[in-house]
């Protein structure tokens, strides 16, 4: 049986509170730990930044940019062991989280290296949301090739995402108005279909002018993206820089959609996307117990 | 030189540099050396309290406004995404900091703070706070600098100091301005005294005049003269205090009608200085433009023992302090009247004299394309090989990654 642990989980938002994608990917990976008996204890630093002072056993480091350096030296001059939980480019990699744009310059000149390459090798562990992902993080750092780490895929609840057998018209694209989502990259390939209606759900923020084939909407609740997805066959998604996951992805492949998607979906990387949705759904079911045994094996190491 | 045509300033002083103070003299003399160098489209200057609501021009550079009556912190995010500069240069008063520290903190601009440590002593936080995020802390003087790093600073550069206009402040022959002399209630055979100076507490005018009136006891045949010029009401009355030292019948002021309206030009400030004997600024300055001014014209000058004050002054005397007062930010040295004396006693040898060595030095160190130099040199051979590290403005995506956006397919 292996020994419950005391750990801080660090995160720049409350995972159990707040919804965005890393947060609801935290959550499940909390509960799940909670479930095993690891004594977790959330720490927002612009909130309860002193709760760190405590014992720990472990720091899990997921999706913080406010906790800086003098942080990390301080669980280093507590001998606290730390684990990365990355969930796109930043911190540590790129200053613009989601656009990293992997220049020379990125791994040869940018500030970052230099600042937080000690730290990352320090890590006992640095976790991943795809081979790409790492791919992405090894650009910057070479030598991270044979650092300890582990590929978990995003916890998506496969319970909720699910093939409705609805009648299926047109295509979805969720959030893809932004130029870095790949609004240029929708936009033409909405334009050489143009005999497939192209529903644009999450606004259209930058302006950007689509074909005529494009309806764009507003935000649709999360409770009701099942359904969103199960009325439209295809679900398009071109980012323009890489995307660690991309669970919505995910989530429409699960519905019931076919995906149209570059290479710069990290989700895809995964080798259940040959095997069919049922592989995929056990991926992401199982994601919580992958995270945990990653993170087990790297704090008894 | 590296690079020069990269280079965009923005420059955030506290005054525009159309204004007749100190930092609107270093901003005329200034930008238009950038601009030069660097092209007029490169140096963007930021004045928040003149400018508002509106941009416009100042000698074919862009002039930002503000929206607020601080420091405009509020609209340096905007205007820095906007302008693309590669680093803010805040001149000066950088305590007053906080937008700008705490965005350079998390790399959403670089700022280098060009300015004085002009205290005795600080809280250590609120160095660590304002000027630790700055890529580079560049001090006025040798004083400042060896505080900032006394106080655990690591950026800090080696001094560029704030220069003195040689072309306007030299040498004048006070015998072919009688009417001036008059006017400031000077003769050829009287003590010529000039204290100048904002009318700030922390100036200290009336242990400074305390002085003058210890003088006045000490040597009561030695006809004084003294030509304050200040702003008569602010923090402090002052003609109360010139009355509570006995010096009514010896003190003029300048037209404060004038005052009120920007003063003087640099050239009747050139004329006032030459027709001293002494020039009277004992406090501990940030840089003390009044001392420069008086020196390039090779006119003695009283200054403070502590502080940057026997930087500037090869030709003059030094009064020390008598104690300590604690000012809302810190503590400044509180000049000894009995030493201010002294040091009038000293200097009145030298009435009348003027000392070259003292303005060759200032013309040397001190001339305003000495200062530009020493900033075309860090900017170009320090900032700008380290400005490519930090990646201020999203960049595209390389050729690899839109490679791999480029390539389609479809998963069933």
């Amino acid at each position: 049986m292996t020994a419950t642990l005391k750990i801080a989980w660090i995160q720049d938002m409350d995972p159990m509170v707040n919804g965005g994608g890393a947060e609801l990917n935290d959550r499940a990976m909390i509960l799940y730990g909670l479930k095993q008996w690891h004594d977790i204890k959330i720490i927002v630093p612009s909130y309860n930044i002193s709760d760190l002072e405590h014992d720990y056993d472990l720091a899990i480091i997921s999706n913080s940019t406010t906790f800086g350096t003098p942080y990390y030296d301080e669980l280093e001059r507590r001998k606290v062991p730390y684990v990365l939980f990355v969930h796109d480019a930043g911190p540590q990699l790129c200053r613009y989280r989601l656009l990293f744009p992997a220049e020379p310059r990125c791994k040869d000149v940018c500030y970052l290296r230099d600042r937080w390459r000690g730290y990352l090798q320090r890590s006992r562990l640095i976790i991943w949301l795809s081979s790409l992902h790492r791919r992405a993080w090894l650009y910057g750092y070479p030598d991270l090739k044979n650092h300890p780490y582990a590929l978990v895929p995003s916890a998506i609840n496969s319970f909720q995402f699910y093939d409705l057998h609805y009648e299926r018209h047109g295509a979805l694209a969720v959030n893809a108005g932004a130029l870095y989502k790949g609004a240029e990259n929708v936009a033409k390939w909405a334009a050489m279909h143009p005999e497939i209606k192209l529903t644009l759900v999450g606004g259209n923020p930058e302006g950007f002018i689509f074909p005529e084939n494009v309806e764009i909407q507003g935000l649709i609740s999360y409770a009701k993206m099942n359904e969103l997805y199960n009325r439209h066959e295809y679900f398009v998604h071109l980012p323009a820089n890489v995307g660690p996951f991309d669970r919505t992805c995910v989530e429409a492949y699960l519905a019931g959609c076919k995906l149209v998607v570059n290479k710069l979906v990290g989700a895809t990387y995964w080798p259940q996307f040959k095997k069919g949705r049922t592989a995929v759904s056990d991926m992401c079911l199982n994601a919580p117990d992958r995270f945990w045994k990653a993170v087990i094996k790297a704090v008894n190491q | 030189m590296r690079r020069r045509k990269e280079v965009r300033i923005l420059w955030n002083a506290k005054d525009a540099p159309w204004l007749p103070s100190g930092y609107g003299i270093v901003g005329k003399n200034m930008l238009p050396r950038f601009a030069d160098r660097y092209g007029k489209k490169n140096v963007v200057i930021y004045a928040p309290v003149y400018v508002r609501d509106h941009n416009t021009v100042w000698n074919g550079m862009k002039v930002l406004g503000g929206q607020s009556l601080d420091y405009g912190e509020s609209m340096i995010q905007s205007h820095w995404d906007n302008e693309h500069p590669t680093f803010l240069l805040h001149v000066g008063d950088w305590f007053p900091l906080r937008v700008v520290p705490d965005l350079a903190a998390q790399d959403k601009l670089l700022f280098v703070a060009w300015g004085p440590f002009d205290f005795l002593k600080l809280p250590e936080a609120m160095i660590q706070g304002v000027l630790k995020p700055a890529w580079r802390v560049v001090p006025w003087n040798e004083y400042s600098k060896a505080k900032f790093i006394e106080y655990g600073l690591k950026n800090v550069t080696n001094p560029i100091p704030l220069g003195v206009n040689t072309k306007i402040f030299y040498p004048v022959n006070r015998h072919e301005y009688p009417n001036t002399m008059r006017s400031l209630g000077f003769r050829e055979d009287t003590y010529n005294i000039l204290i100048a100076g904002a009318n700030q507490r922390r100036k200290y005018w009336y242990e400074q005049l305390e002085g003058v009136s210890l003088f006045r006891k000490f040597y009561p045949d030695i006809p004084i003269r003294v030509y304050f010029h200040t702003h008569t009401s602010g923090d402090m009355d002052v003609q109360a205090v010139v009355h509570e030292c006995g010096l009514n019948d010896l003190v003029i002021y300048p037209d404060q009608y004038t005052m009120s309206q920007g003063g003087m030009s640099e050239q009747q400030l050139n004329l006032i200085i030459n027709c001293a004997d002494v020039v009277l600024n004992c406090c501990l300055e940030g840089v003390g433009l009044w001392q420069l001014q008086a020196q390039a014209s090779g006119v003695p000058v009283i200054t403070m023992a502590e502080g940057p004050g026997p930087e500037y002054v090869s030709f003059g005397a030094e009064a020390a302090a008598m104690g300590v007062d604690y000012t809302q930010l810190g503590t400044k040295p509180i000049p000894d009247p009995v030493t201010v004396a002294r040091a009038l006693e000293h200097i009145y040898q030298w009435r009348g004299q003027r000392d070259t060595s003292a303005i060759d030095k200032t013309r040397v160190n001190f001339s305003w394309d000495k200062v530009a130099e020493k900033w075309f040199d860090l900017i170009e051979n320090t900032l700008m090989p380290e400005r490519d590290k930090h990646c201020l403005y999203v960049a595209p995506p390389s050729r690899r990654i839109k490679a791999l956006g480029s390539s389609v397919m479809e998963i069933d």
